[in-house]
């Protein structure tokens, strides 16, 4: 059950109960005290413009797939244009305001990438991850309706070289395709300039609203605009202009929400259904929007990482005491500082046991892909190799193992400091004869900072079984051979390596994300499906995914500024 | 003895039709060669004009003298002032561009009125674009689709109605009397398919250049379908001094040049002379025959310069409008007669200026400075 939904019907409830109440018995004013449950923190998504980002004001939604809450903050800049959003070169103050009213900007920068103590603070109270935030801009409306139309009224025509199941009035005159496109290039270039900017200030989870079909009461146009233009043609100029928007977007790198083809009928005008006011669509598009927001933004989660936040993780990590680490450790760590890369075991036994514990029945697509992870995508990125989700008894059994003492302080000299796993992925890797692809053809991690990675085989890995293999600085290709229980950690930025296609008998192993752990932070072992790390170490969701010891929350929150 | 001259004929002719008072006795920039009664013009008049890049001069002039040229494509909104020129709105009366010769001024009233339909199909204008056969240049780099080109001819063509069938003053100015034209169906085109815009196709294309007898015959055709449409609108026709830029046929360009100018010179008088309602206006020769060669026409040798526009403008209204100047604006761009100042061409549109352009990429194309 949708725990949001629960909320909001006993709240329904509770005021239809009341208001019966009161009108039984109007002396009774006393109240049954409120009882407030928590539903949790939402991903706050920041729709900003003209009055096309009014609609989605604080719809809150859940999203069945992750359970994760997301609101949406609308800033309506009355007035705003796609011409208008920059002004002498900078940014228009008043998108600029909404940024800094939102505290997204402070003194022209980012305050998510921001390590200054206000701005850690504030994200920490305000429990919001240190993470590009999401942000939509709605604009080139007002545009089309206030400077592009009156043009044409119904005097001029547009025919859009390509097929549209919009009609052209017979005998009206051309405004050529070409000039009326150049009318749009111009009124989206200051649009453009206001986007590459925001990517610039370091954005990258921006995204553009394409302009809404218009709305196909005729008359109510007429008298809000003053003036006519027919129907056929407003649609063909919202075409236009959605297709130079779209244009100027992928100039700049920024994605574009269309959700035309599902608010639009086999005619290609708006379904009555998804209109709200004649100008606006309804919460019901609103919806659709903020699906393919939200997908959207999943799929493209790589964006999350706050560099920053993991530099500043790594200075508040937890140093244990000096041990009396052995002599073999010690080399061991050595090696690891000299090569990138070092390697020990597990008993066999417990290796032994781990794979007994392991049902590979997932596939490679990532079913816990949120937007504040970086991960795999949702749809799978290989059919050659499976996945398993672990047992409670695996993870538990796991993390006394890497937690054991021989294990944890060669980690802990490896990090510099004590750890914890963001996650543990056990994989199985089908043998098979075509070239390795993804995790298979040699790649670098690209890992934030400070993150390292480790493999335990959990079968006998030879030459024939996809032996993990990495370029070591010499440039030779060499091969992590061994029993059941060997394990290796390695620097995934330094070296470039890959796990060799399996060509005869299958190989299986979990891999490991590991990161430095704070004080106030557990000795933790998560496992968090195929993402790879959070994209702010301070503050993720955990809800669906496992972990020993278990999570307490959905969300794991660590003050920096008391670490 | 008695005056053998008494009874001499020429005792009883216009001052002006002596050379002596009309010729030697003026300033070159002075000589006006009309004489005689003309039917007049005044501002409400709804003046029309077509024909060779020279008739561009006389629609700028009168537009800016406060006549009422008419302009039956009015530029819209969407185009600023410096474009209008670009995509020929205001240059004529209609968005026709050039018309070169009174066949291609036939065929374009016929089509207007729905007498003649062109099998040639629209023409490439590179890079996905099409252009209309009939004015390749009336727009920058053509037309976005065939779609837009053949709703944009359907609005022209009733455009062009509007103009034959409501205007007061029709001014015509000849400019070649080489065409090309389709084989199919004889359509007649501003420029040689091929030159920039177009393909040309010896299977649907040829060159033609009318003779005198068919100028005549062109025009009085026009002119009597004109004139049921308009039984009341009056004809000025004029002869561009334009050289051609280039001549296809395998002579000298001014011997062609020369050639074309005497027939159309002498078509126009054919028709002046037979039909009351049209009156011949002399530009071409105040152009090339007052002695003022080196001053009205520029470097090239073959643009005529503001001054010479001014002068024929001068005499334009001294004709049609007497008492009317033309406007300062006009005025201000006239380059003095003296002085040594290189005289300046008047900035027009000209579809042969394909063909000149054609030349010029052949010259680069075969190393040669053009």
């Amino acid at each position: 059950m949708n725990p949001l939904s629960d909320i909001i019907r006993s709240v329904v409830t509770r005021t239809t109960a009341s208001k019966k109440k009161n009108a039984a018995d109007e002396t009774d004013m006393q109240l049954a005290p409120l009882e407030l449950t928590a539903v949790g923190k939402a991903i706050r998504i920041f729709m900003i413009g003209d009055s096309h980002c009014l609609p989605s004001r604080d719809l809150l939604v859940t999203d069945k797939y992750t359970g994760r809450g997301y609101l949406v903050i609308s800033k309506y800049i009355p007035g705003l244009h796609a011409a208008g959003m920059m002004v002498d070169g900078n940014l228009a103050p008043g998108l600029v305001a909404a940024l800094e009213n939102e505290q997204l900007i402070r003194d022209g920068h980012f305050t998510f990438a921001s390590l200054e103590q206000q701005d850690v603070s504030t994200s920490f109270a305000a429990g919001t991850p240190g993470s590009p935030p999401i942000l939509v801009l709605t604009a080139g409306d007002i545009d089309l309706r206030s400077k592009f139309l009156p043009q044409l009224k119904d005097e001029y025509d547009l025919i859009l070289p390509y097929e549209t199941p919009y009609g052209v009035r017979e005998g009206s005159k051309i405004m050529p395709y070409s000039v009326a496109r150049r009318a749009a290039q111009k009124a989206f270039a200051p649009m453009a300039k206001a986007l590459e900017r925001l990517k610039k200030m370091g954005l990258p989870r921006l995204m553009v609203a394409e302009l809404p079909p218009p709305s196909l009461d005729q008359a109510y146009f007429d008298k809000l605009h003053g003036f006519t233009c027919p129907l056929d043609t407003r649609y063909k100029a919202t075409v236009l202009f959605n297709e130079v928007l779209r244009e100027a977007c992928a100039q700049v790198g920024v994605k574009v929400v269309s959700i035309w083809s599902e608010i639009v009928d086999e005619r290609g005008y708006l379904r009555h259904e998804f209109e709200l006011d004649g100008v606006h669509l309804n919460r019901e598009a609103c919806l659709a929007a903020l699906r393919q927001i939200i997908a959207g933004t999943i799929g493209e989660s790589l964006h999350c990482v706050n560099a920053r936040r993991y530099e500043l993780a790594y200075t508040l990590r937890q140093i244990e005491p000096a041990g009396s680490a052995s002599a073999k450790i010690a080399e061991l760590v050595h090696e690891f500082h000299e090569t990138g890369i070092c390697r020990t075991e597990i008993p066999t036994s417990v290796a032994d046991i781990l794979a007994e514990k392991l049902d590979y029945t997932l596939d490679m697509g990532n079913h816990h892909a949120r937007v504040d992870w970086f991960g795999n995508t949702v749809a799978p990125v290989s059919t050659q190799i499976k996945a398993a989700a672990p047992s409670q008894d695996f993870l538990d059994l796991l993390h006394e193992t890497l937690y054991g003492q021989e294990l944890s302080s060669l980690v802990q000299g490896c990090m510099g400091g004590d750890v914890w796993y963001a996650n543990c992925r056990p994989f199985l890797s089908l043998p098979h004869q075509n070239e390795g692809e993804g995790p298979q053809a040699f790649h670098h991690d690209g890992c934030p900072p400070h993150v390292l990675r480790a493999i335990i085989y959990l079968v006998d890995v030879d030459e024939e079984n996809g032996p993990f293999e990495y370029l070591a600085a010499d440039g030779s290709a060499r091969r992590i051979l061994g029993p059941r229980g060997t394990t290796f950690i390695f620097d995934a930025n330094r070296l470039r390596h890959r796990a060799t296609p399996p060509r005869i008998r299958e190989r299986r192993s979990v891999d490991f994300v590991i990161l430095p752990r704070m004080k106030s932070q557990e000795r933790r072992l998560l496992w968090a499906g195929l993402n790879n790390w959070p994209g702010d170490p301070f503050n993720f969701s955990v809800n669906g995914m496992r972990a020993s010891p278990p999570c307490s929350s959905d969300i794991m929150e660590v003050n920096p500024l008391k670490g | 003895m008695s005056n053998p001259f008494t009874t001499c004929p020429y005792n009883s002719i216009l001052e002006d039709a002596r050379w002596s008072n009309a010729m030697t006795a003026k300033a070159n920039d002075q000589i006006d060669p009309h004489t005689g009664p003309a039917f007049q013009i005044d501002h409400p008049t709804r003046i029309a004009t077509a024909g060779s890049c020279f008739a561009q001069n006389l629609a700028r002039v009168l537009h800016a003298s406060g006549f009422n040229h008419y302009c039956v494509e009015p530029a819209p909104s969407w185009i600023d002032e410096t474009e209008r020129a670009i995509f020929n709105y205001g240059v004529f009366s209609g968005r026709y561009g050039n018309i070169y010769t009174p066949r291609q001024l036939l065929q374009l009233m016929q089509r207007a009125l729905g007498q003649f339909e062109t099998e040639e199909p629209a023409w490439d204008a590179g890079q996905g674009r099409v252009a209309d056969p009939f004015r390749p240049r009336i727009q920058p780099d053509g037309f976005d689709s065939l779609a837009e080109m053949e709703a944009d001819r359907a609005v022209h063509l009733e455009a062009v109605r509007t103009m034959l069938t409501t205007m007061d003053v029709f001014v015509f100015t000849l400019g070649l009397t080489e065409a090309w034209r389709s084989r199919i169906d004889g359509a007649v085109f501003p420029v040689a398919p091929g030159c920039g815009v177009g393909q040309f196709d010896p299977e649907r294309h040829e060159f033609h250049n009318f003779r005198v007898t068919e100028i005549i015959a062109d025009l009085a055709e026009a002119f009597d379908l004109l004139r049921s449409v308009n039984p009341h609108v009056r004809i000025i026709l004029t002869v561009s001094p334009v050289p051609l830029v280039a001549t296809y046929t395998p002579r000298h360009v001014l011997q062609a040049t020369v050639y074309s100018k005497s027939v159309l010179r002498t078509a126009a008088e054919e028709l002046a002379l037979s039909d009351p309602s049209v009156s011949y206006f002399a530009a071409y020769e105040i152009a090339t025959a007052t002695l003022n060669g080196a001053h009205y026409f520029a470097a090239d040798k073959r643009s005529v310069t503001n001054a010479c526009v001014d002068h024929v403008m001068r005499c334009f209204f001294d004709r049609f409008s007497p008492g009317k100047k033309p406007s300062s604006m006009a005025m201000a761009s006239t380059v003095p007669l003296t002085g040594d100042a290189p005289a300046k061409a008047v900035d027009v549109i000209c579809d042969e200026n394909a063909i000149a352009e054609a030349l010029a990429d052949q010259m680069a194309t075969n190393g040669l400075k053009s």
